[in-house]
């Protein structure tokens, strides 16, 4: 398989529309600005209206297919060799056992040719993906998966390279699927992401925007004489755009985690989800580095929690990089049976070493010591309305409480787990022989009670990733502290 | 109960703190005195003239005399066959462990001002994060360097 291949033709489409949308606004500008300039002639209108648009276009395109047909890849001497550029040549070379993950997505567009996107990432950390095959047939990426599964197996056991395509086709079939959300789970999901508090954000966003277009000031002038005094109404408009924007949010997270499932293979967890872009993440399981458990406040009600895998490649699903979820939305007492299935040698814990009770006083007051300057400024302008900051110290004083009952860590053999929470919870797993580094400290006044904090890395994309617990007992600390050194 | 490292930075590290803090003091003395002349030349309140000499002598103070002698007493280290031991801070002290084989790999740099007093900075790179053992003598960080790794070629184990 080393005849050099390029990609589907549709490619070219892609990539003409993608250098268009950003080249949109100069060609409209153009538009504009030159038909305004000209002196009336019907030549000149001509040309800016309709020359010179479509002389960009045509030049795109002639780009696209130049770009498209200097793309090529091959796979050869266990490498994928990538050479691309059309004035400048650029060629790439990435050897198999150096890929961390491939996944593979399919956009509308692709879905109407039967064709997926292959996305191949390394360790190094740019943040974006070493490779990107933007249209290749399903049948095609398979074959480079299964070259670089081969190529992998070639290079770290040697002896084992007469296996062929009865092995192939053996490791192909031994799927199973651990985990699938109902319709009901995913719409649950969706009404307790904080995805609604992003969209609420844009369209804020958005309407500020049209502070320039609209009139504003003559609509209020009228609105004043029509609404009078309702205020009401005005509050109401404002709901009813909450309420529509979160709809929003509901609907994108439900398209985005359709159809979502867990596949466990010989070597890899599959990850895939999606309606209209399908989308297949390979995790390879050696490559785990650790796995995070959140609940977040409203989730942590019902039982629920997101499980994330901390993966060593850059690429993530949602948010972090390097953190790929696999179960968005589980109930608490089940990961334990689910991670036997899929990963089983993390063990899940029911309980855990707690933080000391002289450390209970230290997690209140941490909330609300950030408090005091804003809710002091807060009372000096508003006065009397400004005394209603003080109940944030309460609630800040609960959440701490909340921090303390949670908070706590265990060791298990060579596992080593560390919670904490402020509002969301968090709870993180990780081996000895994956943990980076451990960091233990305190500060003075932790000294006074005895206590300290401990903190673990993990590799994860771009930095590092790990959890923490704060206000440990003295001893326990020295305890992980010596359960990790080699000394 | 654990022990603390061995080994501590040299004490060149103390001049060159102090350096670093008689140069951010220089500064604001700088600053102290042009906005002391306007005061002078506008009229502005003269409290504003000690405010800015009691920040002055408290810079110097905090940052000449204080941080650089608590910072070196607390900073220590010791490179171990298997891991590296790092404790360092001022009002919060850190320790942390570094295993040998989780070291990708070692650096020194040297800044002017380092290389002035035959000084240099090793920094220790993992995975996922960095360390740095600030003002060694120049021949113990280049020693330090090709031991951490020597040692860390030995020691192999899967990522």
């Amino acid at each position: 398989m080393s005849e050099k291949k390029r990609l589907h033709p549709i490619t070219i489409v892609t990539n003409t529309f993608s250098t268009l949308k950003d080249a949109i606004f100069p060609i409209i500008l153009t538009v504009i600005v030159g038909g305004g300039k000209s002196d009336g002639s019907f030549f000149w209108d001509l040309f800016f209206v309709l020359i010179l648009p479509l002389i960009v276009m045509v030049l795109l395109i002639v780009f696209g297919v130049i770009s498209w047909m200097r793309f090529n890849y091959r796979l050869e001497e266990q490498e994928i060799r990538i050479e691309h550029g059309v004035f400048i040549r650029k060629k790439r070379y990435i050897p198999c056992e150096r890929i961390q993950s491939i996944s593979t997505t399919e956009g509308m567009l692709q879905r109407l040719f039967g064709l997926v996107k292959l996305t191949i990432e390394t360790a190094g950390g740019s943040g974006e993906a070493e490779a990107v095959l933007a249209a290749i047939s399903k049948h095609e990426a398979n074959e480079i998966q299964l070259y670089i599964k081969h190529a992998k197996e070639q290079i770290s056991e040697t002896e084992e390279a007469n296996e062929d395509v009865a092995e192939r086709t053996n490791v192909l079939e031994q799927k199973n699927i651990v985990f699938r959300m109902s319709f009901k789970e995913i719409f649950i999901l969706a009404i307790s992401s904080g995805g609604a508090l992003g969209v609420i954000a844009a369209v804020f966003a958005f309407c500020s925007h049209f502070d320039e277009l609209v009139p504003y000031e003559r609509l209020y002038d009228r609105l004043e004489t029509i609404v009078a005094n309702g205020v009401i109404i005005a509050i109401f408009m404002g709901l009813l755009v909450i309420l529509f924007a979160y709809c929003i949010a509901i609907i994108r997270t439900m398209i985005k985690y359709a159809y979502f499932s867990v596949e466990k293979t010989a070597e890899n967890l599959v990850v895939s989800h999606g309606l209209l872009e399908k989308q297949n993440i390979n995790v390879p399981l050696n490559r785990i580095q650790g796995i995070i458990i959140e609940e977040s406040i409203i989730r942590k009600l019902f039982g629920l929690a997101t499980v994330s895998v901390i993966n060593a490649g850059s690429f993530s699903n949602e948010g972090e990089s390097g953190k790929i979820i696999i179960f968005p939305l589980i109930k608490t007492n089940k990961i334990a049976a689910v991670m036997e299935a899929c990963l089983s040698e993390y063990q899940i814990e029911e309980s855990f070493a707690k933080v000391p009770a002289r450390a209970k006083s230290r997690y209140i007051l941490r909330p609300m010591i950030p408090l005091v300057i804003p809710v002091g400024v807060g009372i000096y302008f508003l006065h009397q309305w400004g005394l209603l900051l003080l109940l944030s110290f309460p609630l800040a004083a609960y959440f701490g409480y909340l921090g303390y009952l949670y908070a706590g860590w265990n060791i298990n053999q060579q596992q080593l787990v560390l919670r904490s929470r402020f509002i969301n919870a968090k709870t993180v797993y990780m081996f000895k022989n994956r943990i980076q580094s451990l960091e233990i400290s305190s500060n003075f006044l932790q000294d006074r009670k005895r206590l300290g904090s401990v903190s673990a890395t993990v590799m994860s994309g771009l930095g590092g990733a790990g959890g923490e617990t704060v206000d440990i007992d003295r001893e326990e600390l020295f305890f992980i502290y010596s359960w990790y050194s080699r000394n | 109960m654990i022990g603390e490292p061995n080994n501590r930075i040299s004490k060149g590290a103390l001049t060159v703190w102090r350096i670093h803090g008689i140069i951010g003091s220089v500064i604001t003395l700088i600053i102290s005195f042009t906005l002391g002349t306007l005061c002078f030349l506008f009229d502005w309140p003269v409290w504003i003239v000690y405010g800015l000499a009691v920040l002055f002598i408290l810079e110097v103070y905090y940052f000449v005399l204080f941080r650089p002698k608590l910072r070196w007493l607390r900073w220590r280290y010791e490179v171990r066959e298997q891991e590296i031991e790092i404790q360092h801070g001022l009002f919060v002290v850190r320790k942390t462990l570094i295993p040998m084989i989780r070291v990708q790999h070692v650096d020194n740099t040297q800044g002017p001002i380092l290389k002035k007093f035959g000084l240099a900075t090793v920094t220790i790179s993992t995975a996922a994060t960095q360390h740095e053992i600030p003002a060694l003598e120049e021949v113990e960080a280049e020693e330090l360097r090709h031991v951490i790794s020597r040692l860390a070629r030995v020691a192999d184990e899967d990522v």
